[in-house]
């Protein structure tokens, strides 16, 4: 072992150079020792596709790129323990009939892929059936067309206990894309700008979701068909579309949702199918519907959430939601705290009559700044007649929160 | 007087024929929501869209999707079309396509169901071809709500 270590250590990184001692990625690969390590200077090379099947560690010098030339893969991983560090993939090109990857892991465990930049890749990084693998402080840009001809920027098929943290990725059709993924860490990620979601799951259990960042992208972020969710001082901001939201749960059973920012979306959170929500200590800020919850969901709790600035706190579609609301500050609170114990002294209806009418009939929303409109909200809220009784808090707050603190 | 009568016996026949067989929908890529699972219909390989008994379209981002949905209706919806793979954006009638479930390429949902124009001969999706009832048939069966990956599908 010391031998090996020593050898590897007199050896140092396999240099792969215009001039040599190796002039090809490839070649510098099949001569590197298990767990060497191949060193890539600047310039681009245009290879054929690059396959690593045993450890290997292949770091870049600043400007040491690797171009697709738009027609392949650039590196397909299938062995353990493989690192890529310091990279730049480009060019990979698009296609219907491949899910074509700049760096595609397959059946393979231990993989780190970190620091690398990834430059108009149809898929940038696609992990399928990997075990332990950590892609970390990736940056990952996409030229996005209204072709829509892009796949994902890190994509996640039927893989365990992997970890997502610090990339930055934008301009692909989801940012971050998980499918039969279970115990995925995913922090501290900044994704924008992409066609379809920033985030997006489905069938995939007992994950967690924290401080990341999820901006302008044109639905917002999708979570689906999983159980155990936990998203934890999260921002979904700015997703604008007609349809966007902030976050939409989808068939989602035992979700927590702890100190997260919803702020500026056309809807905040949409919740559709979801068993067992407990929302805590979030901030929803200036979206358009803060709160959706349709008949579907049950066993909603909503506790030490901030509510301001929104045209409508909180929709429903149906007298009969099934959710609890307890020790929210409303900024719409018309009630007032004459005993000083921070709780108000009426409880607090938010659902206005007028959000029921536009769950109806959208086109209704033209009269939201109408003043019979008002007077209806005024009326309604003194005496409920038509908005669900059960959406109510008993105990609202009458200062800000702080938070998830 | 009888040129009138010819012309609005002509009306009648392109109404009725208009009624009876609705002509191709149009989706809106990136902006539709599925009606079935609220994703944006987005990958053109894979859309599809439905038009009620009521003559409403409906619009769905997969084949999967379309499936459960036509599933739980009491009555088969007036007409089916779905993206073409072998022609991205393209839809054609129900009647049109056959079905694969492929390994290449991720559907939607995840369940790997493709449509392919019978008149395209063979494509690089594989697998043995399904009629659409063998579609709706395994939807049903498997479900939409399982976290076991169907038996192809990645890579």
């Amino acid at each position: 072992m010391l031998l090996l270590a020593a050898l590897l250590a007199v050896q140092g990184p396999l240099l792969v150079a215009p001039n040599g001692p190796y002039r090809s990625i490839a070649a510098a690969v099949a001569a590197a020792p298990d767990g060497g390590t191949v060193r890539v200077s600047a310039g681009v090379w245009r290879e054929p596709m690059l396959q690593l099947d045993r450890p290997v560690t292949v770091v870049g010098d600043a400007g040491a790129i690797l171009d697709g030339e738009g027609t392949h893969e650039i590196m397909v991983i299938r062995g353990a323990f493989v690192t890529l560090r310091g990279l730049t993939f480009r060019n990979t090109g698009n296609s219907y009939h491949e899910d074509r990857a700049a760096v595609h892991v397959d059946s393979a465990a231990n993989c780190t892929i970190e620091g690398n930049h990834f430059d108009n890749t149809f898929f940038a990084i696609y992990l399928s059936r990997t075990e332990g693998c950590v892609v970390r402080g990736n940056v990952v840009a996409g030229r996005p067309s209204t072709e829509s001809a892009t796949g994902n920027a890190i994509h996640s098929w039927g893989s365990r206990n992997l970890r997502i943290e610090d990339n930055r990725v934008g301009g692909h059709r989801d940012g971050i894309y998980l499918e039969f993924t279970r115990h995925a860490a995913v922090r501290r990620n900044v994704s924008e700008g992409n066609l379809r979601y920033g985030l997006h799951f489905m069938y995939s259990d007992s994950s967690a979701y924290e401080a990341n960042t999820f901006r302008r992208n044109g639905s917002g972020v999708a979570v689906m068909y999983s159980h155990v969710v936990r998203m934890a001082n999260n921002h979904f901001l700015a997703n604008r579309g007609a349809t966007a939201y902030g976050l939409l749960l989808k068939e989602i059973t035992d979700v927590t949702l702890l100190g997260n920012d919803f702020s500026g979306n056309t809807t905040g959170l949409l919740a559709d199918g979801a068993e067992r929500l407990q929302a805590t200590g979030n901030r929803f800020t200036a979206n358009g519907w803060a709160v959706r919850l349709l008949a579907s969901t049950s066993g909603g709790r909503f506790t030490g959430n901030d509510f301001a600035g929104n045209t409508f706190d909180v929709a429903v579609n149906a007298r009969t939601v099934d959710a609890d609301f307890s020790g929210n500050w409303w900024d719409n609170y018309r009630g007032w705290d004459l005993d000083h114990d921070g709780v108000g002294d009426v409880p607090h209806h938010p659902v206005r009559l007028f959000a029921l009418l536009v769950e109806r009939a959208p086109v209704a929303l033209m009269l939201q700044r109408a003043l019979f409109v008002r007077i209806l909200d005024a009326a309604e809220r003194v005496v409920p007649a038509l908005t669900p009784v059960q959406v109510v808090d008993r105990a609202p707050r009458v200062s800000r929160g702080r938070g998830s603190e | 007087m009888t040129r009138h009568t010819a012309a609005a016996t002509a009306l009648v026949a392109v109404v009725g024929l208009l009624g009876c067989s609705p002509s191709t929908p149009s989706v809106a890529w990136d902006i539709d929501n599925c009606d079935y699972c609220r994703m944006t219909v987005s990958d053109r390989r894979f859309g599809a869209a439905a038009v009620t008994n009521g003559g409403r379209t409906l619009h769905f981002d997969s084949i999967e999707c379309l499936a459960a949905w036509t599933e739980a209706q009491p009555k088969p919806p007036r007409a089916i079309f779905i993206a073409d793979a072998s022609a991205p954006g393209t839809l054609l009638p129900v009647a049109a396509l056959r079905f694969h479930r492929t390994a290449i390429g991720t559907s939607p949902m995840g369940k790997g169901f493709v449509a392919v124009a019978k008149t395209a001969g063979h494509t690089d999706w594989d697998g043995p071809a399904l009629t659409w009832d063998e579609v709706r048939a395994t939807v049903s069966q498997e479900g939409m709500s399982t976290t076991t990956p169907p038996p192809s599908g990645g890579h």
